[in-house]
């Protein structure tokens, strides 16, 4: 039958692509990325430099900013570790939010860095206040 | 030899499916890479492309407008006609027509397809199984590029910093609208100046026309 011959590529499609990038394995290295660069904040400032994205980095450089003061000010206000974040991800780009910090990632080949942190909502459909971001 | 000429015009479509097929993964992986230059993120090979939701959610909007055209046209020249078009059937003809004029039951030939001959069911779902089968593609294409363009936005939305939409919210969104109606508006337009160009234009040989010779006037006629 031709609706079973293109039906079969298309489900196939949607498993590919509307569920790629998703799922637990994901979810955890995002998570994992996340909660390594907020902990490193709030004590080692400058190892949480390693975690950014390139684009981010330069962003820090070129405007002049120390990248261990900038990563420290993004640290936590609270306890992150007793509340599990919310994390969403598709393709090579997540979000990760805690009650009042906000991160953003993006993948890499060497795994997930981040593009933006210490983010705060500004209203719906407007771009998060973010005290790192990248280009 | 015979066997390639015997089904040329559905080789010769399918090899121009497969050349553009290539062409749009190479120029969407050039541009997918260009934007992520552009935002100093990595850039990613062929075979990731291929499967990411962006890719798909390409091929899926034109995929299920495609087969809403031919699904619609399919169902409405049933009760439809259009006066001196070669693409609607003669004026009078209108509706599901009696099982003689559709070779059906008694009336079936002795080489007309098994399911149209026999009584009940089978009979029933053969003689709207085109129909059907366009169906039954548009609404899968059309879920794909739901899915595929969910994914897709969220992923540009993340990329500017904005927080990614639920399934509600995209079903609302100008992304999954503009996407789908730019689409069936370019293939109603398609549809409508092929009815009415041929009631007055001519292309010899080709049975989507009517013969060169033919008036404006008859409906119905194919070279």
């Amino acid at each position: 039958m031709p609706a079973r011959l293109v039906a079969l590529p298309l489900a196939a499609t949607l498993l590919l692509t509307g569920c790629a990038g998703r799922g637990s394995a994901e979810d955890d290295a995002v998570g994992d990325t996340a909660t390594t660069f907020l902990a490193a904040a709030a004590s080692a400032p400058q190892s949480g430099c390693d975690l950014l994205a390139p684009a981010t980095l330069d962003q820090l450089r070129s405007d002049d900013e120390d990248c261990g003061d900038a990563v420290s000010a993004a640290a936590p206000k609270g306890d992150i570790a007793s509340t599990p974040p919310t994390i969403q991800v598709y393709g090579r780009d997540a979000m990760v939010r805690w009650a009042d910090q906000t991160l953003f990632l993006a993948r890499f080949d060497d795994g997930w860095r981040v593009t933006a942190a210490g983010c705060k909502p500004r209203g719906e459909d407007l771009p998060y206040d973010c005290t790192i971001e990248g280009r | 030899m015979r066997r390639l000429r015997d089904h040329g015009l559905a080789l010769v479509f399918g090899g121009l499916l497969l050349m553009a097929l290539v062409g749009q993964a190479l120029w969407g992986l050039a541009g997918v890479n260009g934007d992520a230059r552009d935002k100093g993120l990595q850039t990613i090979g062929l075979g990731e492309y291929l499967t990411s939701s962006s890719f798909a959610v390409d091929i899926a909007e034109n995929w299920q407008s495609e087969y809403l055209q031919f699904l619609l046209f399919i169902l409405l020249t049933v009760w439809f006609v259009q006066k001196g078009s070669p693409e609607s059937k003669p004026l009078d003809k209108t509706g599901r027509e009696s099982d003689e004029d559709q070779k059906v039951g008694r009336w079936a030939q002795p080489d007309s397809p098994r399911w149209a001959v026999v009584d009940g069911w089978r009979r029933s779902v053969y003689s709207h199984s085109l129909g059907l089968t366009m169906l039954v593609i548009f609404v899968g294409s059309w879920s794909a590029q739901f899915i595929a363009g969910h994914a897709s936005h969220n992923s540009e939305l993340i990329r500017d910093l904005k927080a990614p939409e639920g399934w509600g919210q995209y079903a609302l969104d100008p992304d999954f609208w503009s996407r789908t109606l730019q689409n069936w508006q370019s293939e109603f337009l398609a549809v409508a100046t092929m009815v009415v160009f041929s009631i007055y234009l001519r292309e010899r040989g080709s049975p989507e026309s009517k013969p060169v010779g033919e008036p404006h006037g008859s409906t119905g006629v194919e070279g």
